[in-house]
Formats: C-alpha cells, sequence, structure tokens
C-alpha cells in the first residue's frame, strides 16, 4: 500500500509540475503559430495571447491530433475557429478526427464542394456538432482579439461564380482560401493550395497589405505553379514556410520554387526536414523554433 | 514428473491431434461471394487513407476495406456483401480479403454482453481522450485492453522496431496484472470463495471489453483455470494450466492454431515459463535488483518467440531487450490507472479522463523512449526463413532445456 502511495505522489507531483511548465510557456503573452508536420499536407495552429485557438486545414489524417496537442497545453480542448481552405482530401480529412476530440466553436470554408467519402464526412460532423457551415469571400474580415485580424484576401464571388458556371463544380479549378493574419507589424499569409494566378489577383487588389509580409506559407506544398519570381519580389517574405511530406509522390517541392526562393535570398523551413515549425512572435519580431 | 501427470499431458496432447486430424474447414475460395452475418470483435483500424475491418468468416480472418471514415462499433453485428479475394503470402499463408463489401449494420442485436463491453470501450476513449494526446490515450488503451486500433499506423510500425508490440497486444500480461491486483481487493471484502469468483467474472469481462483476441482468451483462460484450482483448493501449477488452456483453445476452434497472435503468445509464455528458471541469475545488486525479472522475462520470451516473428515478420529490432527492461516497469502501474479509470468511466467519461491523466507522465515516458530506439535501433532484416529452420532451432532449445534440467536434477 505504502508503495502505491509513493507511485502516486511521484506521479501527481511531475503532473503538477508539467502543468505549470506548459501553463508558463503558453500563456507568455504572445502568438504561437505552429505549421504541423502532418506528412504531404497542410495543417496551421494559431493560439492568440488571449488563449483564442484557430486551425487552418487539418492535414490528411490523424497526424494533426499530436500537432494540436503540441501547439496547446494538454487540458485545452477548445477551437474557436476551425478553417478548410479547399475541399482536398490533404487539407480536410484530419479535421473529421478534430471534430472527434475538440470542441470547435466556428468552422468556415470556400464554396466549393466535393463527393469524396472526407467531405460527406467533415459536412456530417460539423452538422453533428450544431455548426453553421460559414461560407468565406475576398473581402471578409475575422476579428480573433482586438489586434488580431484574419483578412480573406482570395477567392472572390465573381470566380466562384464563373468556376462552379450553373452551380456545379468544375473540379479541374482548384480554388483555395487565401487569408491574411496580420498581429500588430506581424503578418502571415496563408495559401493552402493557391496558384500564383490567384496571389497575382489578390495582390492587385490589396498591394500595400501584402507587400512586406512576414511569413508565407509557400502555396501547394511548393508546387510548381505556386509561386513566380514577381510574386516574391512583391511579398518579399522574411521565412517562407513549405509544409510537405518526405519523399511525396508529387515531387514536391519543385525545383523552380526552391531556385526562385534561393535567389530572392529568403530563409527556406520545410516541414519534411524541421518537423512541426513554431513560430512565437509579440507582434514585432518573431522566434522560429 | 509423476506418470500421472504425465499420462494427462499425453492424453491432452492426443485428444489434440485427433481433434485437428477431424478438422476440415469448408475452404474459402477466392472470387467467391460472401453473404453473411458477422460480429465485429476489433476495433476498425486505419491505415493511411483507408479503414480496415477484420471479421471471421468460417473460422477464418478475412479483412474488409472500407472507408476510413466509417463509423462500426465494436460489438455491431454487420451483414457482410461482397467478392472474396484470397492471397497466398510468401510463407505460404493465405490472407483473405473483401475490397469495399456492402455492409449493413443489423439493429438492435448486439448482445448484452457486447453492448455493455461496446459501451464501456466507447466511454474509454472518450475518457482517455480528454486531457491526453491521441497517441498518449491510443497507448493507454493498447496497455490495458490490448487495443491497438486508435494508435496511428506510424507509431505502430515504431512499436515494431523497438520489439515491444507485445506492450500494446492483450496478452498473459495484462490478465496476471489484472488478477494479482483485484484478486487482494476481493480478499478484503468478502470470502475468500467469492472474491475468487468475483475475479473470474472480471476476467472474463476484461477479455470480452478486449475483444476476444487468440491471445487475451487463452490468458484469461489460463487465469481462470488458475483460479478455479485456487477455489477447488488445488496448488496452482502454472505449466499445466497454460498447457491444458492451449489445448482447451485448440479444441474449441483448431484454426486458433494458424493465428500468428495465438502462436506468438503461446511460444512467449511457454519460454517464461521453461527458460526463465534456468537463465543464469545475475547479481543482486540495487539497480540489477530493479530490472532483473524484467530482464529475465524478456530474454526467454525472445529467445521462445525469435524464429517465429522472423518468420512472419521478417524483421527483428535488434535492441528490443533493453528497450524492454526500459519500459516494462511502466506496465504495472499503467494498467492500476488503466483499469480505475476503465471502472470510472462507466460512472463517468470525464472524471474517467481526470484518472487517467496520472498517466501522463508514466506514458510520455514510455513513447520518449520508443521515439528515440526506434530511429536508432539496428534491425536484422530477412528475406525469408525455412519452416524446418524455425522447427530445428526449436528442437535445439528444447534439447538444451532437456539435458540442464537433467544436469541439475
Amino acid at each position: 500500500m505504502k508503495k502505491y502511495l509513493i507511485i502516486s505522489l511521484c506521479l501527481v507531483l511531475f503532473l503538477l509540475g508539467f502543468s505549470l511548465y506548459q501553463a508558463i510557456v503558453f500563456n507568455d503573452g504572445k502568438l504561437h503559430v505552429t505549421i504541423c508536420d502532418v506528412g504531404q499536407g497542410d495543417a496551421v495552429v494559431m493560439r492568440t495571447p488571449d488563449q483564442r485557438v484557430i486551425l487552418f486545414d487539418g492535414g490528411p489524417d490523424k497526424k494533426v491530433l499530436g500537432c494540436l496537442n503540441r501547439a496547446m497545453p494538454y487540458w485545452e480542448r477548445h477551437i474557436d475557429l476551425m478553417i478548410l481552405s479547399h475541399p482536398h482530401a490533404d487539407h480536410l480529412n484530419g479535421l473529421v478526427d478534430v471534430l472527434r476530440v475538440y470542441s470547435v466553436r466556428q468552422f468556415a470554408t470556400e464554396e466549393l464542394d466535393n463527393t469524396s467519402d472526407g467531405y460527406k464526412a467533415l459536412e456530417q460532423a460539423v452538422k453533428k456538432e450544431g455548426l453553421v457551415w460559414q461560407i468565406l469571400y475576398q473581402g471578409d474580415r475575422i476579428k480573433i482579439s482586438h489586434d488580431i485580424s484574419l483578412n480573406v484576401i482570395w477567392p472572390t464571388r465573381e470566380y466562384i461564380s464563373t468556376i462552379t458556371g450553373d452551380g456545379a463544380v468544375v473540379y479541374e479549378e482548384v480554388s483555395s482560401l487565401e487569408l491574411l493574419l496580420s498581429y500588430k507589424d506581424f503578418r502571415l499569409l496563408l495559401t493552402g493550395d493557391s496558384q500564383h494566378e490567384h496571389l497575382e489577383e489578390a495582390l492587385r487588389m490589396y498591394p500595400a497589405e501584402l507587400s512586406n509580409i512576414t511569413v508565407l506559407q509557400e502555396p501547394h506544398h511548393g508546387s510548381r505553379t505556386g509561386i513566380t519570381p514577381e510574386i516574391i519580389q512583391a511579398f518579399s517574405p522574411q521565412l517562407v514556410t513549405i509544409s510537405v511530406g518526405a519523399k511525396n509522390t508529387y515531387g514536391h517541392p519543385a525545383s523552380n520554387v526552391i531556385s526562385i526562393l534561393q535567389d530572392a535570398g529568403v530563409l527556406v523551413v520545410r516541414t519534411d526536414k524541421e518537423g512541426d515549425l513554431k513560430l512565437i512572435t509579440d507582434g514585432k519580431s518573431y522566434n522560429l523554433k | 514428473m509423476s506418470p500421472r501427470l504425465l499420462l494427462l499431458y499425453f492424453v491432452l496432447a492426443l485428444a489434440v491431434i485427433i481433434r485437428l486430424l477431424l478438422y476440415h474447414p469448408t475452404p474459402l475460395l477466392d472470387g467467391q461471394l460472401i453473404d453473411t452475418t458477422v460480429r465485429l470483435l476489433n476495433s476498425p483500424t486505419v491505415n493511411g487513407a483507408r479503414g480496415q475491418l477484420v471479421v471471421k468468416i468460417q473460422d477464418q480472418r478475412v479483412s474488409l476495406s472500407v472507408s476510413r471514415f466509417s463509423e462500426y462499433q465494436y460489438g455491431d453485428l454487420l451483414h457482410v456483401v461482397g467478392s472474396l479475394k484470397a492471397r497466398v503470402l510468401d510463407d505460404g499463408r493465405t490472407v483473405y480479403s473483401i475490397y469495399f463489401p456492402k455492409i449493413t449494420v443489423v439493429e438492435n442485436d448486439s448482445g448484452l454482453p457486447f453492448h455493455f463491453a461496446g459501451f464501456i470501450r466507447e466511454r474509454l476513449e472518450d475518457g482517455f481522450g480528454r486531457y491526453l494526446s491521441s497517441d498518449q490515450a491510443g497507448l493507454l488503451m493498447g496497455i490495458v485492453f490490448g487495443i491497438s486500433g486508435m494508435l496511428d499506423y506510424d507509431l505502430r510500425s515504431q512499436f515494431q522496431i523497438a520489439g515491444v508490440t507485445h506492450v500494446i497486444a492483450a496478452s498473459g500480461m495484462n490478465v496476471t496484472l489484472l488478477a494479482a491486483f483485484l484478486l487482494p481487493i476481493f480478499l478484503r471484502l468478502t470470502k475468500r470463495r467469492d472474491a475468487l469468483l468475483l475475479t473470474l467474472i472480471c476476467l472474463g469481462f476484461y477479455a470480452i471489453i478486449s475483444g476476444l483476441s487468440a491471445s487475451i482468451v487463452r490468458a484469461a483462460l489460463m487465469g481462470g483455470i488458475g483460479l478455479i484450482g485456487l477455489m477447488v483448493g488445488r496448488q496452482k501449477t502454472a505449466f499445466i494450466s497454460f498447457f491444458l488452456t492451449g489445448c482447451i483453445m485448440i479444441f474449441i476452434t483448431p484454426s486458433v492454431i494458424a493465428d500468428i497472435g495465438f502462436q506468438l503468445s503461446f511460444m512467449s509464455t511457454a519460454g517464461m515459463l521453461l527458460i526463465m528458471p534456468i537463465l543464469p541469475t545475475l547479481p543482486s545488486m540495487p539497480v540489477v535488483r530493479l530490472v532483473k525479472e524484467d530482464l529475465a522475462a524478456t530474454l526467454a520470451a525472445q529467445i521462445a518467440s525469435m524464429p517465429l516473428l522472423l518468420y512472419y515478420f521478417h524483421s527483428l529490432g535488434l535492441l528490443s531487450v533493453i528497450v524492454n527492461v526500459l519500459v516494462l516497469w511502466t506496465i504495472p502501474p499503467l494498467m492500476i490507472i488503466g483499469s480505475i479509470a476503465g471502472v470510472v468511466a462507466i460512472l463517468s467519461a470525464p472524471l474517467a479522463g481526470v484518472v487517467a491523466l496520472l498517466a501522463l507522465p508514466l506514458l510520455s515516458y514510455f513513447m520518449a523512449v520508443i521515439h528515440l530506439f526506434a530511429s536508432i535501433s539496428p534491425v536484422l532484416q530477412v528475406e525469408s526463413v525455412p519452416v524446418s529452420l524455425v522447427l530445428g532451432y526449436y528442437f535445439i532449445v528444447a534439447a538444451v532445456l532437456v539435458t540442464l534440467k537433467k544436469r541439475r536434477s
């Protein structure tokens, strides 16, 4: 009996220490952005200084749950806003697993659907949680905290109506939400599976907001149609992150993308090499871990 | 060994052999149309983009590929229609699968024990997952109930490289630990006979929650026979109950003899019962004393199961003994915390979550060891192992055992 008591006491003490450690590390008054290593896919967790959590995409499977666990204190199980950039499996499927474990308060995506199993499962899971399926368009602005906001810079209503035509989706057309997260001077551009044409159009619409951004999420896992030298010149990001799986069958990231980034002299970090990428910022400068 | 005991072994072995000779199952054929109703006794697993259910059709394991988003539950009675695919592996075994069969859940027929076990499983998954990460919760489910369905596919392969897959499979260790934990508690509360009976009921129920896999049934039966032995006043003799269990299982379902889990668990237990006592004892230094038993048990189980592991999986993590010594001590406390959380889960999932939180330090440690060793452990890879080599190996081990035993006596 005495042995059990000692072991329990040790476990409780360790647990208290661990909880205290997490409480201090996560509540440092800064914005924590985690670009998740979910293999070939995308998932980004953002946790604000006032403990609001935004999840942008969920990756292809359950791996996103591990990333969420690393991106938040273990006792927090809520997500204030879950966003799906576009309805493809490598961005969508993990969200179904997230909805099983986390209590999600709002859900938003673009106006494109899919006939896949995963899409149907997500529709059901969102409905089961009693959430409204919200649609985002260019110009929408989501205020997360008093100095943190998300601006939707793509797609436009017009573009969506041209590719969906009479309501039916043309699947060959790829469109993805593009969101600009702003926190004081820190600006993170989330691109999902964007194409460079759409980034160029967004750039025409918001030239001031999109110049000199802090961090760019490289579009479409570094696919060759994601960026051009001109785009990188206009954005002039300090850091580019690439969410990509090791030895993926698509050959991502493409060599032309790597050389564009090298020529521009931008610091590039990749999830297949570094695992989760953690950015911690006070809105002025940032740390990469 | 007394002549009476020897005769008993002989009769049992003979009975099993006759049963096997008379066993002629209707074979499953490639392309055969399957239209049957089966009970789901495994949690669905997800491998990459596809989900998988394993069911028994005509005594054979058949894997059904399903959408990874399907929501089948343990204990569901399923009506399965589809075309069977039979594939012969390099080692001669035939594996059966049905590619995306038409499955309908037969409503309201889950049977009370399965219904209740399914309810507890759901509550447990909910409770364990409240504060633990999904990997940690999956590991705890694996350790306590041998349910590895919640574990990520990548993580399961890391377990295999590190050589600790047996920890997340329901095995004799779980049952022994459970009985050793429950019996003293019941003994304090009630009479000896009732306490044994209560423990027996708990073991049976535990086997159902765990999914009635071959190795857990073996262990529960073995524990049960031992307990019945105690109830009727006979001294518990480990080996005879072990042997009897094996015989009973083969007698009831002869196909179990081809089940990898059964073979592995049978051989490891035999190793622990027969080889462990003759291993050279280590000097009794303070640190050594802590790991001595784990080390001896792991070594004995490894010696007995190594050829089977190589034969079926073609690979063997070479540092598995070290990994086992590093992690095995966490199993008893994790079993206890998990079992208590299991009982609490019947009342409330959130409360079970709080209890399971105590396991967090141990699970983090366990996970860290596995991650480390999965990345640095050298792995022995073989193309194929001939059956004759496996049999020859066991023959040599048996010969060494007999010689050593003779010399000692």
